[in-house]
């Protein structure tokens, strides 16, 4: 490519959005070029010039992302759609030269908050925090947060983490909340699911008709069958009221209507025995099993005193919680003493004064992500395992996982437990397991653990987004029958041309791949 | 070629699984819907998927279109070929029920397992599948859960919907392709999510269009220990559907849904001693329609249902296994504080109906005799939308006008609106009735059918099952979408052999 069809293009995309919002600039590129996930880190220390994309757009509505999708495509450029970037996992950094960063910043409207069905809609890019703050104001919630910082997107962390919400218990996986998308497709064509799409913003029904075309942009497909630029997204009632005060830092009161009740086991059967008969009484709407490592670092305000507290063994396994939501007090004490009833049976006992005030952090992120976002505080992070089964499964899993793990040589928390989260009222678990380095060739050793566990895991999940890289190339060869065939069709059918975030359904390798490796040697 | 053709599915599916004899290809070419009759090639019963997948490759090779068929128990005409010569392919032989987990509460059936036969099997576990309300027993569950029918519970955000979690298709091209965790070997059942893609969706409402689904595992529910039902009346729709808002917004109850007069007189009508069995079996319904109600019924049936309320809401309050007791005391506390402050009165029963609880709680377990109104006047169609609880009032006033404009009395509309996922939206079924022996009458009732699933459409109904009629006004207002549909089913089905005629294709 020429400096010359460059500038053809940067005209023409200024044409559309706004010179301000198309940059070349080499520092703007850079920005984009950067992810915690190791996989990245390691491309970033082999000097790997593809991760730093061509040009960067900001485009504010619909409209100018068709047009946007077109100048692109036209021009034989790649491109990538990223909200608000810090999705961990390096799905919006560029695997291939003529790459174009469509950041979705500025596309931040929220156009309706319906109070009376239950749902938002609004533009691609608005965090947790952001739709936290506006729907709780009106009674409502969207139904969860995951651990992470509450300038998540919405959008982006529920296609491709599913939406791992702390009280999945009752609000399911955060992909069941979407409603409806307005799709730019890769031929810049518009398509809308639902009822939003014979009347737009009608969030009557999130099926069909017929067959429903929505599934297919959700999960794993990172944008690499098209853009959303609009969705609805499903609401629930909101029992909390007015959100408390925060008057001691690092320790929230808990919001009215609601307990989070914690308890500690003696070991791993009793706790998982115990999270079994909550989940399936139908109480909470969350119950959680912590990550112990998450534990450490949620609950101290600097990393020394995580490691001292870790050392120590201050921070257990087998600690969970348990979120009782209430529409009247009879509900809660009904709940509370259920819980109370099977936490006997399964020899669990409450923490004592010192340990609760150390988790108290959850009394504010379990509904409203804040302080989880110093768990990455090791610098070198990796979601490596997203296993989904019944409880009782988890703990082989673990096993076979920490059989991998114990031989690395990696700082002692990662001899940590994983996070177990309970999925519509216990009828999946999902088990997260995250790696941490604070070398940087730590990043080296973490994707190649990353790639062993999946391998070795014969209880593995279909692991429907956590098709990336490193371990997307093995994963994908496994899942069966015609399960490859199905996605080169499907991708080859929305996008023949493999502008759309390339490299990011596993079986679209590069048809250029050569090309691509001699580009990063 | 018809003979080479039926002795390579003989070979496939076994001596006395090829059928094309008159009377069997007859049977198959209707149901009690509008949809007109159209006659079948053949018969193909199979057993296994593998029969499956030999008998799709062969439909393939010989340009034949393929109708799959469960229990025929949709009477939208969705197992009625749209070409001559079509090949039924008769999945009700597959009757395996496999990975019963009483302790996950899931189970995995075949196509040709029906609702009775399911929760016979499961109530010796304490467990029960949800069967819709207006269902048949005899109807085929893999179907039904395939084809989005809403359960009485679908208010339950969670216990109440997606209560499919996995399951195997035979591809158009014959190809076996698997949804969710399964998809890795090894992998336990979980959420009907990916691999990578929510593909679940894709095969939903198709009709076969996108593929044959053979194997479903699903979840379950326990069996009540502790259920309380209760009632209240309302004179009309907006005042019912508020109630059944502010319901919904506490969570209280499991079960919850209205039925307007002409359906309750229905449920609590009591058939013929002749009939009990047949009801409660499935088969009362038969391809050209149900037998007219005897003097007695209809004499019983007009009796009661003027003395009933325009509007009932039902709330059922279970306890399972924990505190059964404590639960259901509380939430009967919280029911009766609400209804106190909305204005509603909460009962036990409605019009002095006796044993009117237990009929209820029967039902909710396993439905039948709401199949009764197919009787009314021997053929029933059932316009099966969603809408929202503003809009519901609307797409009756909607309805209604056109039942004027055709001289069809708005008190012969069967209704039954299911708040679904805490009454974000209503799964409605709205009935017609007509006598198929009188052409005038069916002629009529057809064109109020059609005339007002257009208005319907314009006040807020959405059918999303969109079968006969409402595939063209559903989808000529969503072209884009439609485009793309096509796009992929001609991706997947080259030769377009998967029931063609149907939806957009």
């Amino acid at each position: 490519m020429t400096q010359r069809d460059e500038a053809r293009v940067i005209e023409a995309l200024a044409a559309v959005v706004g010179k301000e919002w198309v940059s070349n600039d080499p520092v703007v590129r850079q920005c984009y070029s950067r992810d915690p996930h190791p996989s990245i880190t390691v491309r970033k220390l082999s000097k790997d010039r593809l991760t730093v994309p061509d040009l960067v757009v900001l485009p504010s509505s619909t409209e100018e992302i068709q047009a946007v999708v077109r100048i692109v495509r036209n021009a034989g450029y790649h491109l990538i759609a990223m909200s608000s970037g810090d999705n961990l996992v390096g799905v919006c950094v560029p695997t291939r030269s003529r790459t174009v960063i469509l950041d979705l910043k500025r596309m931040e409207r929220i156009y309706e908050i319906n109070e009376s069905d239950k749902f938002i809609r609004m533009q691609p890019w608005n965090s947790y925090a952001r739709v936290q703050t506006e729907t709780m104001k009106r009674g409502l919630w969207n139904g969860g947060a995951p651990a992470a910082p509450g300038t998540n997107c919405v959008l982006s962390n529920c296609l491709t983490f599913g939406g791992a919400w702390q009280t999945a218990q009752a609000f399911s996986i955060g992909a069941r909340s979407f409603l409806a998308f307005t799709i730019v497709l890769p031929s810049g064509e518009i398509i809308r699911t639902g009822s939003h799409g014979i009347r737009p913003g009608d969030g009557t029904c999130w099926y069909g008709p017929g067959p429903d075309l929505r599934g297919l942009f959700e999960m794993g497909a990172f944008g690499s069958l098209g853009i959303i630029t609009e969705v609805l997204f499903k609401l629930h009632a909101w029992p909390g009221g007015e959100w408390p005060q925060e008057e001691e830092y690092g320790h929230p009161p808990v919001p009215a209507n609601h307990r989070i009740c914690w308890y500690r086991f003696n070991n791993a059967e009793d706790c998982m025995k115990a999270a079994h008969e909550v989940a399936y009484a139908g109480i909470g709407i969350g119950v959680n099993i912590p990550l112990n490592a998450v534990n450490a670092m949620a609950g101290e305000s600097h990393q020394a005193m995580t490691l001292k507290r870790w050392e120590e063994g201050f921070y257990e396994p087998f600690w969970m919680y348990v979120v009782l939501s209430g529409y009247s007090p009879g509900q809660l004490d009904y709940e509370e003493s259920v819980l109370k009833e099977i936490m006997a049976e399964c020899r669990g006992e409450p923490l004592n004064e010192e340990q609760r005030r150390h988790v108290d952090n959850y009394n504010n992120d379990a509904f409203r992500s804040g302080d989880f976002v110093r768990w990455i505080r090791h610098g070198i992070y990796a979601i490596t395992y997203l296993g989904r089964g019944p409880v009782e499964d988890m703990v082989k899993i673990h096993e076979l996982n920490m059989s991998k793990v114990g031989k690395y040589d990696l700082p002692s928390t990662n001899k940590s437990w994983p996070f177990y989260y309970s999925y519509d009222r216990g009828h999946y678990w999902m088990e997260e397991r995250d790696l941490y380095g604070d070398q940087l060739e730590h990043a080296e050793l973490i994707s190649r653990i990353t790639v062993d566990v999946f391998k070795e895991s014969d209880k593995s999940p279909s692991g429907y987004w956590v098709l990336r890289e490193p371990m997307a190339q093995w994963f994908g060869k496994k899942i069966g029958p015609n399960y490859a065939a199905m996605v080169r069709r499907i991708k080859k059918l929305f996008d023949p041309t493999d502008m759309s975030n390339p490299d990011r359904l596993v079986f679209m390798r590069p048809p250029e791949k050569k090309a691509v490796e001699e580009a990063r040697k | 070629m018809s003979y080479d053709v039926k002795t390579r599915l003989t070979e496939v599916a076994g001596d006395g699984n090829v059928l094309d004899d008159e009377k069997t290809l007859e049977a198959y070419a209707r149901d009690q819907s509008f949809n007109r009759s159209c006659r079948p090639g053949f018969v193909v019963r199979v057993d296994t998927a593998d029969k499956v997948q030999s008998v799709v490759r062969l439909a393939n090779e010989v340009g034949m279109p393929v109708v799959p068929y469960s229990s025929g128990t949709d009477f939208h005409g969705g197992a009625v070929p749209s070409l001559g010569g079509s090949l039924i392919l008769d999945l009700s032989p597959m009757k395996q029920v496999t990975e019963l987990d009483t302790h996950h509460w899931t189970v995995t059936v075949n196509p040709g397992v029906t609702f009775r036969e399911l929760n016979e099997q499961l109530a010796k576990d304490n467990l029960r599948v949800q069967v819709p309300l207006m269902t048949p027993p005899n109807a085929s569950v893999l179907a039904a859960y395939l084809d989005r029918e809403a359960v009485p519970g679908a208010g339950d955000f969670i216990y109440g919907n997606e209560l499919l979690q996995t399951f195997r298709v035979v591809l158009p091209s014959g190809e076996p392709f698997t949804i969710g965790n399964p998809a890795m070997p090894g992998a336990p059942h979980a959420g009907p999510m990916g691999p990578a893609l929510n593909w679940y969706r894709l095969f939903m409402c198709g009709q076969g269009t996108m593929g044959i689904v053979y194997n479903m595992n699903i979840r379950l529910i326990p069996l009540p220990k502790v259920q309380k039902i209760l009632f209240a009346a309302f004179d009309n729709l907006p005042d019912a559907v508020k109630a059944v808002k502010e319901v919904q917004r506490q969570e209280l109850g499991y079960e919850c849904f209205l039925l307007n007069n002409f359906n309750l007189g229905v449920l609590i009508l009591k058939e013929d001693a002749d009939l009990t069995e047949k009801l409660k079996k499935g088969g009362y319904i038969g391809k050209k329609g149900a037998p007219l109600w005897s003097h007695d019924m209809r004499h019983a049936f007009d009796a009661s249902r003027y003395r009933l309320p325009p509007w009932t809401l039902v709330l059922s309050l279970v306890g399972w296994a924990r505190q059964p007791e404590a639960k259901v005391a509380y939430q009967e506390k919280d029911i009766r504080a609400l209804a106190a402050k909305l204005g509603f009165e909460v009962k036990t029963t409605i019009a002095g109906t006796a044993g009117l609880d237990r009929i209820v709680a029967e039902e909710l377990v396993m439905p039948w005799r709401m199949q009764k109104k197919f009787g009314a006047k021997g053929s029933c169609h059932e316009l099966k939308f969603y809408a929202t609880g503003d809009n519901l009032p609307k797409v009756l006033a909607a309805m209604e006008a056109f039942c004027a404009r055709y001289n069809y009395s708005a008190a012969d509309i069967g209704a039954y609106v299911q708040p679904v996922e805490r009454a974000r939206s209503f799964s409605c079924c709205f009935d017609l009735h007509c006598f198929p022996g009188r052409p005038d009458d069916w002629e009529n009732v057809r064109t109020v059918f059609v005339e007002a699933s257009e208005a319907m459409i314009e006040a807020g109904a959405f059918f999303d099952r969109p079968y006969g009629p409402w595939a063209d006004m559903m989808y000529r207002r969503n072209a884009g979408y439609t485009e793309y549909l096509k796009k992929i089913k001609k991706e997947l089905d080259p030769n377009g052999i998967m029931n063609p005629g149907k939806l957009c294709f």
